[in-house]
């Protein structure tokens, strides 16, 4: 069996029973595959990573919708399960830049130009707290790290004045203690920015056996049996989703494809 | 969609047609979950 089957398999055996139902269960590693499939008719439910929900959604016309996320662990930046990330954008304490308005002119350091957290993110988001300026028109130098660690480290040894960052990657580096969360300023935080989702097709389940779906996942925290197989899974709870709590990814996604643009 | 893409969805969508039950959507006896793997 797969990792994924053994991840996946008693869950999946679970919400069977509550759905009164069979689930067949596949693995793929195409993205095109399991989104063409859905469009066909084919698979009833997939589980998601944000963008590939996205281009479900859309190529659909809204017949493909999420019912529950995987909600992460809480962090020490989020002390809630959240099936979500945020960006920080962070300065080194004791730098004086303790404020947006400190950091026109410094030198800004992104993860990647392929980075959606780490470039489209602040792009599409920031404009907004900068008089509608870009981050090269406001900031005075900016270069890419590339990563989200290797962004943490620049700002640690000031080779960067600022640096935007996934919440995640910085609760990981300050877990394995190269840096303490206290040796930071934390300027901004971005909206929510959804994870993966299980979604369903509407085209293929009836809205009784959709609520089935929506409820047994979400029902998991609710019993003995239900928080064991999330332990196995990883997750700390599979949390409501709906398509509205993509906007936000919408935004940035927009941003990337005029970068893209530019580019071109 | 590129042909290696296009290999693999015939693929997925024949192995799903075959244990796939005809039932219509409010008669589902089995439903079909994929996972992409991206791990």
């Amino acid at each position: 069996m797969s990792v994924l089957g053994q991840r996946w398999g008693k869950t999946l055996k679970y919400v069977s029973k509550k759905i009164g139902a069979d689930i067949n269960f596949y693995t793929t590693t195409s993205y095109a595959s399991v989104v063409e499939a859905m469009l066909g008719g084919f698979v009833d439910i997939g589980k998601l990573g944000p963008k590939i929900y996205l281009v479900a959604n859309d190529k659909s016309k809204g017949q493909i919708v999420p019912v529950v996320a995987t909600a992460r662990q809480p962090t020490i930046f989020y002390p809630k399960p959240c099936a979500c990330y945020f960006g920080t954008l962070a300065t080194k304490k004791g730098s004086g830049l303790t404020s947006i308005k400190s950091l026109k002119g410094k030198v800004l350091a992104l993860v990647d130009p392929g980075s959606t957290s780490g470039n489209a993110l602040p792009r599409a988001l920031f404009p907004d707290l900068i008089g509608g300026k870009t981050l090269e028109q406001y900031f005075g130098r900016i270069f890419y790290s590339g990563s989200h660690s290797a962004s943490v480290r620049a700002v640690a040894t000031g080779k960067a004045d600022a640096g935007f960052i996934s919440e995640s990657t910085f609760a990981r580096v300050i877990g394995k203690g190269e840096v303490k969360k206290e040796d930071f300023n934390y300027l901004w935080r971005s909206p929510k920015v959804p994870i993966d989702v299980v979604s369903v097709n509407k085209n293929t389940l009836s809205p009784e056996m959709i609520n089935k779906i929506r409820d047994a996942f979400h029902g998991m925290t609710k019993t003995d049996e239900g928080r064991k197989l999330l332990k196995e899974t990883g997750y700390a709870a599979f949390t409501l989703a709906e398509d509205s709590t993509f906007d936000t990814l919408r935004k940035i996604l927009e941003a990337k494809k005029k970068l893209k643009k530019k580019k071109g | 969609m590129k042909s290696f893409a296009k290999l693999s969805l015939a693929i997925f969508a024949l192995a799903v047609i075959a244990v796939q039950q005809p039932a219509n959507a409010a008669e589902k006896k089995s439903v079909t979950f994929a996972i992409i793997q991206t791990e």
